[in-house]
This record gives C-alpha cells, structure tokens and sequence, in this order.
C-alpha cells in the first residue's frame, strides 16, 4: 500500500494580532500522495499560505503535526538546525512574486540552493542548464531578473524550487502576477513535473481556473480545509451576499 | 567563498551606494591614521628637540673647557655695559705675566624698547646684542671669537667693516637674510651671513671698530677675555689685574661653569615642561579624535548594514526557504560589512598617506614650540587597517545577528 508523502495531522496556528488570538488553522488533516498536484483555495485571509508555510517547515504549528515523507518523518518535533537541511533537500519554493536574487543571472539563482549540496562549481552551473533548458528558457541564463518577463522569472523560479530535486513543491500563488496566457503555461509545466518526475506539488491559489490543473482540490476556509465549498461550487449563489472570511 | 563571492555581487549591485558609504568610512580611518601618525610626529619631534637641546648643551659645556683656564674683564657698570674698557688695556694685560691670550670684544644687549641693561646675554629679555669682534683669524681660530656653524652665507672677514653675521633667532626678527641690510641704532651694516644659535642666543656679530661706531664706543671695549697659560695660574693672573685695574670686574669663568650647567640644566627643565604640556594637549585632542573617529565609523556600518537587513528582510527569507542556515545567513551579512570596511580602509589609507599632514594639522591644531611633520608610517597603517577590520566586525555584528534570527515566515510576507 502506497505511502502519503506529506501528512498534515491535526495541525492548528494561533497567533496574537493587535491583541486578538487569531486561529489561522483549526485542526488542519490532510495526505498527500507521490505524484499528486493539489490545490488548496481559499480567500484571503482563509489561512493558505499559513498552511503552506507549516508543511514547508518556515513555521511551526501551535498544535499538530507534519510528516514529511513516505517514511512519515515528523519535521514538527525537529530542531531549527536540521529543518534547513530539510528544506534544502527536500522542499522546493515557488512564489507569487517570484523571490529571485535581483543581482543574480538566471543561471545563479538556479544555482543557489544547489551551493551547500553539490561542491562543484561546474557542476552545479551543468544542472542549473539543465534545469533552464526543462523549462525552456536556456537563452536566458546570463539574464538578470529585471530583465526577464514575469514568465521567464516564474520559470527560473521554477528552476531554483528543482534545483536539489525536492520531493515536495510548494507554490504560494505562482500565477498570481501572471497573464492567463503564461499562468496556463506555468500550470502545464507544474502539471508535468508531477505527473511525469512525480513530484508532489501543493499550489494554494483563490484562482479556481488554475486550480484545475491540479489533479485534488481542497478548499480551506475560516481555518478549516474540507473537499468542497459552497462558495466555488455555486459563486452566483454568493453574488448578491459574499461569504464571511476571518481576515488574517 | 561562495559566500564571500555572493557578497561582492550583492555590493557590487549596490555600488553606488557603497562607494558613498566606503568614503565616509575612509574619511574616519583617514582622521584616524593621520591622527596617530600626527600624535608619532609631535612626540618624534618633542624628543628630537631634546635631543638637539642636549647636545647643543654639552657641545657648550665641553668649549667651556676653554673657560677653566679663563677671566673676563669688564667695566665697573658691570658686564656687557657700554661703559667701556680702554682699548689700550688689551696690550697691558697681554703684556702681563702668565697671559696667554687676549681677546677684546663688546657686548651690549638690547631689549625691546632699544635700551640696553646689565646682567647677562642668557634669558634677560634682550632682543639683540650687538657683538663686536677681533676679525683676527688667528685668535678666532684659538679662542672661537666668532661663530663657526654658518648655515647661509659666510663668516665676517678679516678687515671688512659695516657687515654684521646674524643668530638664525633673528633672521624673523629683523625680517632680513643674507644678502638684505639692517639699520641698527642709525648704523647700516650688510648681513653677510647667518648662524646656527645655541641656546638661543641673540647676537649680531660685526667687527670692533663697525661696534664702536655703532655704539659710540671708539677707542673703548666693553669686555676683555683674558686667557692664562694655565689652569693653575688663573687666580695670579686675576690678582694682577685687580691690582693694576682696581675698579674693573674680574670674573674666573671656572666658577661660571658650574653656573652655566646648572642654567643649562635648568633650561632643559623648561623646555621638557614645555614640551611636556604641547604634548599632553596634543595628545589628549588625538586620543579624543581617535576615539572618536572609531566610534563613528563602528555607528556607521552597523546604520548601513542595519537599514542592509530591514530593506532585504524578504531575500533573508528567501535564503531560508532555499535552505541556508542561520550561521550561513548572518555570514553573509559579516562578508557584506568586512568589504565595506576594506574598501573604505583602503581609500582611507590612501587618503590619509597623501593628506596625513593636513588632517593631522587640523585636527591636532600646530605647536609654537615643535616643529611636526608627519607622514603615515606602517604602524598608523596597521592601525588603520585594524580599525576597518573591528569597525566592520563590530558594526555588522548585531545586524548580522539579527538577519539570522528573522523568521522566514514573517521576512517572506514582508513586501
């Protein structure tokens, strides 16, 4: 019987905000097979990107726990000095507004994370190429951001989250500064890489178009993530009363 | 050395700014190396002026070997008055028994209200003293009548008159040189050439017969410089004179000499108090300067490279994501600093090695009493390059600190 790769088990985050206990997460369950692309939506506020930060060990949870891993290793009870490693190894980034290094060449920033895993210069610049021609942008290696489009800077992104060959991507809103033209692209490249190097991609999004792409959807609202929301099944039911959110 | 070399980059995006930062930077470690360098000079200086002092001192005391075997003879109004001495005293007295030599001389001084006084040549408060002497090479040669270190010109020649031989102490107060004439008393004499003083003496040296006219003097001496064959024979010799001038003052300079060292040792004692309050200022205002110029370039590296971490708070998180640890983070940031303060140590260096002069000037002020020149040696190098390597170590410390411990979370929010 096929292991989850990441588990969320009972996972909750509080914190104080101007005075008030905020419950960003209530008790957050949730498996993730090898292989799969989910997406988890929500409106602002609903605690995605609280969520995503936990799974990816940039946070720890009030209660709860976080099983990285088919072996189900708990990087909630780990020290801060190993969850670098953690990260390193197994976890790759996408963001919405991309983080790359502004001085850095494409290249170099494919090449960052790389720089405590593989000692050889050469080497890590022959992978960061690799990676760049994967996503089809080898023409742009010696580029600095600036000087890329918010596609190609989303690609190198890309590139950079590939870079020690996670096991785990995590996208926060990676077509959130994206036209719809590029944003569908970027999807099918996601939709590929877990589909054919098997890489286990949470994406949270409020797009529910590229939410499609993904192969599991998950709603997450008020702190709580359930398989189907009112609110995106039947949006014109809401259109004369929105829906209420916590804001976070 | 990836991340010495991601450090460079990121400066290098941000050169602009840390070239203006750099220059401030080497503005301090230019104060401060030209400061330390200024302080090594004043007390360099200090010493050698005691030094100089010492010797010239000892040179003195060692010609006054000449004086055990020697008396003066002046007026009764005492020494260095314009009562005078015949002129024909000279051949008397060097007619006398157990007189080996006599030289003839006036000395008068003048203070500055152009009046002349009694008392001695040394700390009176005379101005000048006009010096008139035998332009006898035989007798210059045997009893050093006149000055031998000349440094401009020549010495007073046998036979020239109306030609005066100026101390170097009042090349200043007579505004003139070698070559330039001045007026002394309505007399115009040409100054043929100038000489080193020792312990300060004031004298304008001419031939007798030009002091004699100058001063009104003709036919008279104010001093005679008797010397006997013998130290031994020093007291008969006095007792001759007395008794055949018993109203002139006969002075044995042998008894002079334990007073002369103790002078000497007493104006030595002046100038290293002297010296010792230039000093103490100077250095008091270096020290401050000193610390000073540290202090602001530690304030001034941690401001940069704290407003460094808030403006890049977001990359900081970025860095965490991508799995760099904390240790390797705060690193990066030491890098940042250390090449802030290497390239503001180097342009302050450079700095300091061509202005060193004039920063230490004005920021140590100048001495009366010394003469500074400073120039950067290795030791105000050294500290120099000390103070950029703690400046940067210091100053980017708690901001580096600080960028390690920002939570990834928080620092990835930040817009």
């Amino acid at each position: 019987m096929a292991r989850p790769m990441l588990r969320a088990i009972g996972l909750t985050k509080t914190y104080q905000a101007d005075g008030n206990r905020v419950r960003a997460l209530q008790n957050v369950n949730l498996e993730i097979m090898r292989g799969d692309f989910v997406a988890i939506m929500g409106p602002s506020g609903s605690g995605k990107t609280t969520l995503l930060t936990l799974l990816g060990c940039l946070d720890r949870p009030t209660s709860g726990k976080v099983l990285l891993g088919t072996r189900g290793l708990d990087v909630t009870a780990m020290p801060e000095s190993s969850l670098y490693t953690i990260r390193r190894k197994n976890i790759g980034f996408v963001f919405q507004s991309f983080n790359l290094i502004p001085s850095f060449s494409a290249l170099e920033n494919v090449e960052l994370p790389m720089e405590n895993l593989i000692g050889s210069g050469r080497r890590r610049r022959k992978r960061a190429r690799v990676l760049l021609r994967m996503l089809e942008i080898p023409h742009r290696e010696t580029h600095k951001p600036p000087q890329l489009s918010a596609g190609e800077q989303q690609r190198v992104a890309i590139a950079r989250a590939l870079a020690n060959g996670p096991a785990v991507i995590l996208a926060d809103e990676p077509t959130g500064n994206l036209d719809w033209e590029t944003s569908v692209g970027i999807m099918n490249m996601m939709r590929r890489l877990a589909s054919e190097q098997k890489r286990t991609i949470v994406m949270v999004t409020h797009d529910p178009y590229m939410a499609a792409f993904a192969s599991t959807k998950l709603y997450l609202r008020d702190g709580k993530l359930s398989n189907e929301d009112p609110f995106y099944s039947d949006p014109l039911r809401f259109a004369a009363q929105p829906p209420t959110g916590s804001q976070q | 050395m990836l991340t010495l070399r991601r450090a460079f980059r990121v400066l290098w995006r941000r050169r602009l700014r840390t070239l203006l930062v750099s220059l401030v930077l080497a503005l301090c470690v230019a104060v401060f190396a030209s400061t330390i360098a200024g302080v090594d000079a004043s007390e360099a200086a200090a010493a050698d002026m005691v030094e100089d002092y010492r010797a010239a001192a000892e040179a003195t005391l060692e010609e006054t070997e000449l004086w055990m075997r020697a008396l003066v003879v002046t007026a009764p109004a005492g020494p260095w008055s314009p009562q005078g001495i015949s002129e024909d005293a000279v051949d008397e007295v060097a007619s006398m028994d157990d007189v080996a030599g006599v030289v003839p001389m006036i000395m008068v001084g003048f203070n500055e209200e152009g009046q002349t006084g009694g008392g001695g040549q040394l700390g009176r408060g005379y101005v000048y003293v006009v010096h008139g002497a035998p332009l006898d090479p035989e007798l210059n040669d045997q009893y050093h009548a006149l000055p031998v270190n000349i440094v401009d010109g020549r010495n007073l020649a046998e036979g020239e008159d109306y030609t005066a031989l100026l101390s170097d102490e009042l090349v200043d107060y007579f505004d003139a040189g070698v070559g330039d004439t001045i007026n002394l008393h309505g007399t115009t004499l040409d100054i043929v050439g100038v000489y080193a003083s020792e312990l300060w003496q004031r004298d304008v040296y001419m031939s007798l017969s030009t002091a004699q006219d100058l001063l009104g003097m003709q036919g008279q001496l104010s001093m005679l410089a008797v010397y006997a064959e013998s130290q031994s024979a020093v007291g008969d010799v006095v007792a001759e004179i007395q008794s055949e001038y018993p109203a002139a003052f006969v002075i044995a300079l042998g008894s002079l000499q334990s007073q002369l060292a103790d002078f000497v040792q007493q104006q030595q004692q002046t100038l290293v108090a002297g010296l010792d309050d230039d000093l103490s200022a100077i250095e008091s205002v270096g020290l401050r300067t000193i610390v000073a110029s540290g202090i602001i370039a530690v304030l001034l590296i941690f401001v940069v490279m704290f407003n460094t971490v808030r403006a890049r708070t977001k990359e900081i998180g970025t860095f965490k994501a991508l799995g760099f640890s904390n240790g390797g983070i705060m690193w990066q940031f030491l890098c940042e600093g250390f090449y802030v303060g290497l390239v503001g140590g180097v342009i302050g260096l450079a700095l300091a090695s061509v202005a060193a002069s004039l920063l230490s000037s004005l920021l140590l002020g100048s001495s009366e009493n010394l003469d500074i020149s400073v120039s950067i040696g290795v030791a105000p190098m050294l500290l120099g390059l000390g103070l950029t390597i703690v400046a940067a170590g210091l100053g980017s410390l708690y901001p580096a600190w600080r960028a390690s411990r920002i939570s990834p979370m928080e620092a990835l929010r930040r817009e």
